[in-house]
């Protein structure tokens, strides 16, 4: 769960100050820092989730949190500032994926079969299996199921965050979901015949 | 028989598959805003200036060649084009602008990469730029008002 740095103060307050600061000529510095620290960790989470590598997921965040830098002020304030970022954290991490396929040349499988060697290799799930297995079969989802299954299972989103991070409808993510979770407990019970 | 699999049954409380590396976090802060303060304040703008010099360098060798072609006098007569004389070819490329030659050249089959021959390095920053105006296809789009250019 997110929490404002200073435990005596409400997020949404936070939030608001980091805004209002990030106006300001001389706030601009204070107001990104404090915003990163608020939610680098949370950001690294869904990233690294959808590109498996540390190194890359270090990259992506770093391009994450340029373009918040260089938006912040434009931020509308529609929605909640967590899912603008979430947002931008997940459509970047969308786009190395789609870069990595590009730059390599290579379809889709064999770019899975990169992230599946990483995951084994992965020091974090040595020694646990069925994560791994877990893992692994999460790469046989399309990316964009994939990051709704991870914002769900994993990083426990409502739907209606959910729907506002990726511009879908609750509707539609529930069906997503209910059929990426049978399709990974499918496959993982392939493997257990 | 295998006991039947349960995600949630799977699921640990507080579970993390991929934590950060211990101290990733500390200083992160620290890093980005020094990233910040190296960004130049035009890169944007340079990104797409650089992009666009590419095509018009090929739009260029387009010219060129289309140039040699419309006029190659080791073409055989019959061809109507080979009757265009050379004034006649000037003036119908001079009526085409550059902009509908690198439309032309983006949308069509001309690898700018090989007209150009583009070293490595500079592919990279090609594919770079154009992944910068790069829309995802539709089922990526996280959101209809999230469009790139809102960011620029």
């Amino acid at each position: 769960m997110i929490t404002a740095v200073s435990p005596n103060i409400r997020l949404e307050d936070q939030d608001q100050y980091i805004l209002r600061r990030f106006k300001e000529t001389d706030g601009q510095q204070e107001a990104f820092q404090l915003l990163v620290r608020t939610y680098q960790e949370r950001m690294y989470s869904i990233i690294r989730k959808m590109v498996i590598d540390h190194d890359d997921a270090d990259d992506v965040m770093q391009e994450a949190f340029v373009k918040v830098w260089r938006n912040l002020e434009k931020f509308k304030g529609g929605s909640q500032l967590y899912t603008w970022l979430y947002r931008i954290a997940t459509n970047e991490a969308l786009r190395f994926l789609e870069k990595k396929k590009k730059r390599f040349f290579l379809p889709l499988g064999d770019v899975n079969q990169e992230l599946a060697t990483k995951v084994d290799q992965a020091p974090s799930l040595d020694g646990d299996e069925i994560q791994r297995r877990l893992q692994k079969a999460l790469l046989q989802l399309p990316d964009k199921q994939r990051l709704v299954f991870n914002l769900k299972y994993f990083e426990d989103l409502k739907y209606e965050a959910i729907a506002e991070i990726t511009g879908t409808s609750v509707g539609g993510l529930k069906a997503s979901y209910h059929l990426a979770v049978k399709k990974i407990e499918a496959l993982l019970q392939l493997e257990t015949i | 028989m295998a006991d039947k699999i349960n995600l949630y049954k799977l699921k640990k409380k507080g579970q993390n598959p991929f934590p950060a590396p211990e101290g990733y976090f500390k200083d992160f802060s620290q890093r980005m805003q020094q990233r910040i303060d190296e960004e130049p304040e035009t890169e944007k703008n340079n990104v797409v200036q650089f992009s666009s010099l590419w095509y018009y360098a090929a739009a260029a060798v387009v010219v060129l060649v289309m140039s040699v072609w419309l006029t190659n006098p080791f073409q055989a007569d019959t061809s109507p084009i080979a009757e265009t004389d050379q004034d006649e070819v000037q003036t119908l490329l001079a009526n085409v602008s550059e902009q509908e030659l690198i439309d032309y050249i983006q949308l069509g089959s001309v690898d700018v990469i090989s007209t150009v021959s583009l070293t490595e390095d500079e592919q990279e920053d090609l594919l770079e730029a154009e992944l910068e105006s790069y829309d995802l296809p539709e089922e990526y789009y996280l959101d209809t008002d999230y469009l790139l250019e809102e960011y620029l």
